[in-house]
């Protein structure tokens, strides 16, 4: 009976520490900042609904618009490089790295980096590289593992950071975030100024203009593709629109629902590297456009998934996630979209519990911008986990248990008995651990206490006779 | 992998995907025809709920308060042809005001060498090709003369807003623009620098300028 715990042990794990807290105030906030950009100009019901129209269109068609794509960048001057699986997309990039003799590499916030621990394999390669993003850069510095799409230390108080700031940048402990805002800016500064090489991530490709788009509040983003010589942006098969005005309406929808902005302070729009004329800007751009499990996605019963636009949304509306935080899915990523996504990236040989790890509340379809029907791609995914994985093996023969129990009356009293006794010797009377195949249930749940009285005794006492 | 035997995997799995309302028809380029409003006041509102800074009074003016205030004497800025006031940059020299190069040389080192003389920068000049009413963004974009680290690196960025150039919305601006891929950076500011990663607490001018004024022409 090896079935998977792993997301509860991690979500236990979790919820012992001082994280979930800090977890649950963050996503809070983010909900109370999102409800103030709501109204506005822009429609926004009209909005969602043609943003969603603009990528279900794209991914219907996705190998015309991947096709266009490319020819755009190469047209403005860019290179792009096909990548089937995370090996691939590590060893192009070094390619493109290593041929440049440089090794100090800057990145900006992408996710589909950390799908490939992009970091670890540059490191080991004997490059330097700095994560740019404040967060990221705090995660790194930690040595940690981001823990939310748009807020990556959502899991860190600013005592911890002060801390963390304090041993690993040696300056004074300090817990104000606008010194340790000026700190990092600081520190990160040169790196910015004098990298080699700039690697960031692609929130929208555009297939008609061959342009890049990234967005960011901080300004890394712009710095990333701005300052060094060569600019790689790494960008999932999977995140482009057709045309100029979709990635207009795709930002717009974005900011509003990842952080209640009209729009993010920098949206970065990046055309092909620099022009004859331009007085800086890259030299080289290159695109790697990944796969590593999408196209597996894509046929399979969470198609519906790609059409993802990584607002975060859904995490911050989630209860799992607002009790258990980013941390406890063990993947890249989490909340309501990871549970989906992340065993469709891995072809279910791992991360199959995630998909159960929901209410199916359907707080995030509600939330969604790009209305993706998540609690259904939930249900499938674990209709398929079930069929191909079988997390829930355990129910059977407890089903069964309970079967032989009730067809044998004296059998199934004593049962009742033993429970309710059971049930008086502990403190509150709740089942943390059941034995035998009845385990299962208590491994993700507690299990209530049982009645004082069977519905048996209560019927002779108050009923028999009349 | 060959961009042919990628493209085909894409395809395959096209054709085996289960995506609500197939075909999926593409929504159409329409944005709402609204009526003609002076967007000035709302780009101004806007602007300011970002904590920007707008100013009706003459760029030189402006320029030269906020290098007094932050004690610089060199600034970084887009060449003259590409800023619309007249005589600025000889104003501003006049005055005693240093701009620094922004054109970096060609070889590695020496362009790394010139970029990290940027380390301090505090004030930087740079123009609006376009502006957004209803987030108070603007747009800055390449080309000649039009240097990018002028706008993100220094501290301050005073930007020069031409009022017949404000749009509805992004989405109203890229309904009409032509070849908006034709220059290789464009970048839609929208304030200042800002992260909330540290609690969410906002602090401003991370890794952008912290500060941005906006001088309307
Ligand atoms: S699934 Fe929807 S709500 Fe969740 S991150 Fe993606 S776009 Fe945002």
């Amino acid at each position: 009976m090896n079935r998977p715990v792993t997301f509860r042990r991690r979500a236990v794990g979790e919820m012992d520490t001082p994280k979930p807290a800090a977890v649950g105030r963050a996503a809070r906030r983010f909900m109370g900042k999102r409800q103030w950009a709501v109204d506005d100009f822009t429609p926004m019901e009209e909005t969602r609904d043609r943003a969603r129209m603009i990528r279900l269109h794209t991914l219907a068609n996705l190998h015309t618009y991947l096709d266009q794509f490319a020819d755009s960048v190469e047209r403005n001057g860019g290179q792009v490089l096909w990548a089937a699986d995370a090996a691939e997309a590590n060893r192009l990039i070094s390619e493109v790295i290593g041929r440049k003799e440089g090794s100090l590499v800057i990145k900006s916030k992408s996710m589909v980096t950390e799908e490939l621990d992009l970091n670890a394999h540059l490191q080991a390669e004997g490059h330097t590289v700095v994560e740019t993003d404040l967060g990221e850069f705090i995660v790194q510095l930690a040595e940690d593992h981001p823990s939310h799409i748009i807020a990556p230390v959502m899991h860190l108080t600013r005592q911890d950071i002060g801390e963390l700031f304090h041993k690993r940048l040696e300056i004074p402990y300090t817990d104000d975030p606008e010194e340790l805002n000026a700190v990092a800016r600081r520190h990160l500064r040169r790196f910015f100024l004098s990298a080699d090489v700039g690697i960031s991530g692609v929130n929208t490709g555009v297939a008609e203009t061959g342009s890049i788009i990234t967005v960011t509040n901080e300004g890394n983003g712009w710095l990333t593709t701005a300052a060094p010589r060569t600019h790689i942006a790494v960008m999932g098969m999977e995140r482009l629109v057709p045309t100029f005005a979709d990635a207009a309406t795709i930002v717009e929808v974005l900011a509003r629902s990842a952080t209640g902005q009209r729009l993010s302070v920098y949206t970065n729009v990046v055309s092909g590297p620099r022009r004859p004329g331009d007085p800086d800007g890259p030299d080289e751009l290159v695109v790697v456009i990944v796969d590593n499990g999408r196209s597996r996605v894509l046929s399979s019963d969470a198609s519906e998934i790609l059409a993802c636009i990584r607002c975060g949304a859904c995490l911050n509306v989630c209860p799992v996630f607002r009790e258990v935080g980013g941390h406890a899915y063990g993947q890249v990523y989490s909340g309501p979209v990871g549970s989906v996504l992340a065993p469709g990236l891995a072809d279910f040989t791992e991360a199959v519990d995630l998909p159960f790890a929901s209410s199916l509340c359907g707080a995030c379809r509600e939330v969604c911008p790009v209305r993706i029907d998540i609690p259904k791609l939930l249900v499938h995914q674990r209709v398929r986990a079930t069929r191909e994985n079988d997390p829930f093996r355990w129910l059977g023969p407890g089903l069964g248990l309970y079967a032989q129990a009730a067809k044998r009356p004296a059998a199934w009293k004593t049962l009742l008995a033993a429970t309710r006794m059971a049930g008086r010797l502990k403190g509150d009377g709740w089942f943390h651990r059941l034995p035998l195949h009845a385990k299962g249930w208590t491994q993700s749940r507690d299990f209530p206490p049982p009645a004082r009285e069977s519905f048996r005794q209560w019927w002779k006492a108050n009923r028999s006779g009349t | 992998m060959e961009r042919s035997r990628f493209l085909s995997r894409v395809e395959e799995a096209v054709g085996a995907a289960t995506l609500p309302g197939l075909p999926a028809p593409h929504p159409g380029d329409a944005v709402p025809d609204l009526a003609e409003v002076d967007l000035t006041p709302h780009f101004v509102e806007a602007f300011e709920l970002l904590d920007g800074v707008v100013h009706h009074r003459p760029p030189l003016e402006v320029i030269s308060q906020v290098m007094e205030e932050r004690g610089a004497q060199e600034f970084l800025a887009w060449d003259q042809e590409h800023l619309p006031a007249d005589g600025l940059l000889a104003a501003l020299a006049e005055s005693g005001y240093r701009r620094a190069s922004t054109c970096l040389p060609s070889d590695p080192e020496g362009r790394v060498a010139h970029q990290m003389g940027y380390m301090h920068a505090v004030v930087g000049v740079s123009a609006a090709l376009a502006a957004f009413a209803e987030s108070g963004s603007v747009v800055v974009g390449s080309g000649r003369g039009r240097s990018r680290l002028a706008s993100v690196i220094p501290a301050v960025h005073v930007v020069l807003v031409p009022t017949d150039r404000i749009f509805r919305s992004l989405s109203h601006w890229a309904a009409q623009a032509d070849s908006p891929g034709s220059l290789a950076n464009l970048v839609f500011v929208t304030g200042p620098s800002r992260t909330g990663d540290i609690e969410l607490t906002l602090t401003k001018g991370v890794h952008g300028p912290g500060e941005i004024h906006a001088v309307l022409l």
